[in-house]
């Protein structure tokens, strides 16, 4: 059976699927992702710099007095004295272990990988990870999937729940099944997909058209005489327009 | 050419993000492996009447998507992957091959095409040919009626053809070549003024064209933010267009005020 960890983001829709109450798993996961977790971590993990974990910010103000308060080891840059169970992560020995390969570690899953793999695992499960569409999380997936590769290249065995995109998307074999056979377009399956349920699609520029000239004072005129009712649609710039939600990027990770 | 609509039920009760079993108002047309889209989460049918009468079972966070708290009440459309591939393809017919669609396009989306006109995505409640100026309902259905004397709303006008229970987009922005008129005026002109129909044509258009003039002594809401910017044509007679005039207008997010009568 051997070691099996779980490497946890706070991606709700996979987090779920997390082996929670089968103990053969540890369990490790993202400190400011806690409150996400079913039951307490057996390592944390916040490798941000002290000014990120320090200032509240998007961890909230408590975020600094649970650091100081937490008996679970945590793996941090250095051991802090203000985080009593922090552990410093072993970056030196990593970066020599696996010299070999690029130093591409864009996210807190290819450090936690990395460490796993230099200490000894035979399963690694990632719940609540994705890294999909945009943001700064499109930008990290490429390394996830990498060191999901190197553990997969060890005879690591790697479990992703059904939700996860990882190293499965587009799941359509390029050459042979990306593109279309009477076309030669490229499928859909290949194009940069994007959640916008009820946002303005916006081919080429998204530029509106101008109004004609002869209309442009006719138009101004009107809009001074009889202000749009709130109910009314407009455009989705400046204004409410008919329950258009607000853009919210889909993305979590770790 | 429009596609069908999706169907829709409400959630019987509020979900958190983890809740993977329960109540919709109705599970009748839900089918085990349909994608149920409530706001901007998708969600996978395992199960329906599971484990009672009007329970779902469902995968959460389906396809990409994440899993928020959703609240009682909220609309849960329902279609099958088909259905939504099907609504995406149409869209491309529309407004263009952009390569960044949506997967699921559900009603009151909106889209720019690439000239810089924008329109939504309306259910029509009724037959309706192209150039037909509809009232948008403001439910969060985005229902589409043609527009008549005393009616109150978001106004568009559909570029295609569709029948009741069908989607078909509106144009909401921009300049539309082909507004048709209820027939028997030939006067409005590029200086014209534009009145929700006062009478039902056959098929109704919605649409009542007059001069400046003219409008001054009819007691019926002008339509703001919809201009005339030609005179008035003869619309031309086959099965899929009315008989008619119809004439090119400027769309500024058109919208009737609420009549008031004295």
């Amino acid at each position: 059976m051997g070691r099996k960890i779980a490497l946890c983001g706070s991606h709700s829709s996979s987090l779920v699927d997390a082996p929670w109450t089968d103990p053969s798993w540890e369990f490790w996961g993202h400190a400011s992702s806690r409150l996400y977790y079913r039951y307490q971590m057996d390592r944390y993990f916040d490798l941000h710099p002290p000014a990120c974990w320090t200032r509240g910010g998007k961890k909230s103000a408590a975020y600094p007095k649970w650091l100081a308060r937490n008996t679970v080891p945590i793996y941090m840059q250095e051991k802090y004295p203000e985080v009593p169970a922090s552990v410093a992560y072993p970056k030196g020995r990593i970066l020599l272990e696996f010299a070999d390969a690029r130093g591409y570690f864009t996210n807190h899953v290819a450090w936690m990988i990395a460490l796993a793999l230099m200490e000894g695992v035979d399963t690694i499960g990632l719940f609540g990870v994705n890294y999909s569409t945009e943001s700064e999380y499109m930008r990290q997936r490429g390394s996830a999937e990498y060191w999901l590769g190197r553990a997969s290249g060890r005879g690591v065995r790697v479990v992703l729940p059904e939700q996860c995109t990882l190293l499965r998307e587009p799941a359509l074999l390029y050459g042979y099944e990306s593109h279309d056979e009477t076309t030669g377009f490229i499928v859909d399956d290949y194009k940069r997909k994007e959640w916008k349920p009820v946002e303005t699609i916006r081919p080429g520029t998204g530029q509106l058209a101008e109004p004609p000239e002869h209309l442009r004072k006719e138009i101004e005129q009107e809009e001074l005489d009889y202000p749009r009712p709130e109910w009314a649609l407009g455009p989705l710039t400046n204004k409410g327009n008919g329950g258009v939600a607000t853009k919210e990027s889909n993305v979590s990770g770790v | 050419m429009a596609v069908d609509v999706l169907n829709s039920t409400t959630l019987s009760a509020a979900l958190n993000a983890d809740n993977t079993n329960f109540a919709v108002a109705s599970t009748t047309n839900i089918s085990v492996g349909d994608v149920l889209v409530v706001r901007k989460e998708a969600m996978k049918v395992l199960a329906v009447d599971d484990p009672a009468s009007g329970f779902v079972k469902v995968r959460r966070g389906f396809d990409g998507t994440r899993a928020f708290a959703q609240p009682s009440g909220q609309r849960v459309w329902i279609g099958s992957p088909d259905k939504f591939k099907a609504m995406k393809e149409h869209a491309h017919a529309i407004v263009g091959d952009s390569g960044t669609f949506p997967d699921y396009l559900l009603p009151g989306q909106r889209a720019i095409d690439g000239a810089g006109n924008e329109y939504m995505l309306v259910e029509l409640s009724q037959t309706s040919y192209g150039g037909t100026t509809v009232l948008i309902s403001r439910d969060g259905l985005f229902t589409a009626i043609p527009l008549a004397s005393g009616l109150a709303g978001s106004v568009g006008l559909t570029v295609e053809a569709g029948t009741s229970d069908q989607l078909v987009w509106a144009q909401i922005y921009g300049l539309n070549s082909h507004a048709q008129l209820v027939g028997g005026s030939s006067l409005v002109t590029s200086t014209g003024v534009l009145q929700p129909a006062s009478s039902v044509s056959t098929p109704a258009v919605g649409l009542l064209g007059l001069t400046t003039s003219q409008a001054s002594s009819v007691t019926n809401a002008e339509i703001k933010g919809m201009f005339p910017v030609s005179s008035a044509s003869t619309a031309s007679t086959s099965a899929t267009s009315a008989t008619g005039l119809f004439c090119a207008v400027w769309l500024n997010y058109p919208f009737v005020q609420r009549v008031v009568t004295s």
